[in-house]
């Protein structure tokens, strides 16, 4: 196994991160997380964290291992939150940690050096040490109220977002009720991207939520096809 | 009266700095093992080493299948067609309505300008590429509404191999093109050979899906 291109290539890491979905089976309205997935992949989604923090070990492997088919066939990178043995499993291309998980160093230590890594940092002075840490891109938030996260803490809005960009050279992607009506103004606040939950997973269709979510993504980043 | 690409057409983009070995025995494996499309594009060569190259590649597959990435004055010369980069105005291209093929690249979904269209398009990138790192993805819906906005064949381009092309042909694109699914691979031989057999298989699950007929195998289309 090689390093994530998306580890190796900031450019690349950046561009992947425009929609990021946080796969969360307990946000799923229509109960099947693996076919929203797949619809949000075809409507444009270009990251895929699955989050499955009450499932057991084999249910969580069995989900990560089909995620991990349909990401590959879009060239998308599939993160496990957390789960660290399983995204090792399925050959996930990263994980993402928050500061009460595993240290970065020690995850990147059983990886191999070879995953890549975000985190979710909860000071400044966290922000500021992500990158000598040997994180690869930050989530920062919840910039607005979120329903889909209890232990979210206290919203921080668009200018709170904005300060803490100041705090690191790293790419981000700014999270928490962020919608298609909000997502140009965390672009414009310093994201990269946005990750979703429930503007996807809670949608009535997640395949035109993507869609709707990319297109003003695309448009706030100045980002053409091509 | 286009030109007609054979369907589906595999087309190969060159980019000599991603293969192992020269371009010529490159494009040559690939044309011998099912390739019918070569997109010349060396950006960094100037015209005069472009030229010594296509005539060294006419000699070895013909000029039937050879295009060249912009350079429209030099394509006109060889008689070769030519592939427009951003910018390039179909009207660039010398004695349109000879039989040489013109393609162009479109970046948004309803952008063919149809009271001049080319023979084909290009779309993408449809998934993440090396070539363009800073350009995500833009999906398989994206690729459906270029399909379905387009007056002329599409060819998707951007991070497409044997193990998504089947979900790329179902947009109802005319085919795809490849740059290192054929030239980053250690053997172009058996690459553009496994590629191929995925593209057209997945036309003919395609054509077994839509009219339920399980003995009708596709051919290969005109070729051009």
């Amino acid at each position: 196994m090689t390093a994530s291109p998306w580890a190796e290539d900031p450019a690349c890491l950046r561009a992947a991160l425009a929609l990021y979905l946080v796969a969360d089976p307990e946000q799923s309205v229509s109960g099947d997380l693996v076919a929203d997935v797949a619809a949000a992949l075809a409507g444009g989604v270009t990251c895929v964290q699955l989050r499955a923090k009450r499932l057991t070990d084999l249910d969580a492997y069995r989900l990560a291992i089909e995620l991990a088919g349909l990401c590959r066939q879009y060239r998308v990178p599939l993160l496990v939150n957390d789960r660290l043995d399983v995204a090792l499993a399925v050959g996930a291309d990263g994980i993402h940690a928050g500061v009460t998980d595993l240290p970065i160093e020690v995850i990147q230590r059983l990886g191999n050096g070879r995953l890549l890594i975000g985190w979710s940092p909860e000071s400044d002075g966290q922000i500021s040490a992500a990158a000598a840490d040997g994180a690869h891109y930050l989530g920062l938030g919840p910039i607005f109220g979120t329903a889909t996260k209890v232990d979210a803490g206290e919203a921080i809005g668009l200018d709170g977002f904005a300060d803490r960009v100041c705090h690191t050279t790293l790419p981000t992607v700014g999270i928490g009720g962020i919608t298609s009506r909000t997502a140009a103004s965390v672009v414009a606040a310093g994201a990269d991207g946005v990750a979703v939950v429930g503007a996807i997973l809670r949608s009535s269709d997640p395949r035109q939520a993507a869609w709707d979510l990319r297109a003003v993504v695309d448009a706030a980043r100045g980002v053409r096809a091509g | 009266m286009s030109l007609c690409l054979p369907y589906p057409t595999l087309m190969l983009v060159t980019d000599r700095h991603r293969s192992s070995m020269s371009l010529r025995d490159a494009v040559r494996a690939a044309v011998s093992a099912g390739v019918d499309l070569v997109q010349l594009r060396e950006p960094d060569l100037d015209d005069a080493e472009i030229e010594r190259i296509a005539r060294d590649l006419i000699g070895t597959i013909g000029p039937r299948r050879l295009v060249l990435n912009g350079r429209p004055g030099l394509a006109a010369r060889l008689g070769l067609g030519v592939h427009l980069r951003d910018g390039q105005r179909n009207a660039d291209v010398a004695a349109r309505g000879d039989d040489r093929l013109l393609g162009r690249s479109i970046h948004e979904a309803g952008a063919v300008v149809p009271d001049d269209p080319p023979d084909y398009v290009q779309a993408g990138n449809v998934f993440a590429t090396r070539t363009h790192p800073d350009r995500p993805g833009r999906g398989l819906d994206w690729l459906a509404r270029v399909v379905e906005n387009s007056p002329v064949p599409v060819l998707a381009i951007g991070g497409i191999d044997a193990s998504n092309v089947a979900g790329v042909l179902r947009s109802g694109c005319h085919g795809i093109g490849v740059i290192d699914a054929i030239l980053a691979a250690a053997d172009p031989t058996v690459a553009t050979v496994t590629l191929r057999q995925a593209l057209d298989r997945a036309v003919r699950d395609q054509q077994v899906a839509d009219t339920g007929n399980h003995t009708g195998i596709l051919g290969r289309g005109t070729m051009i």
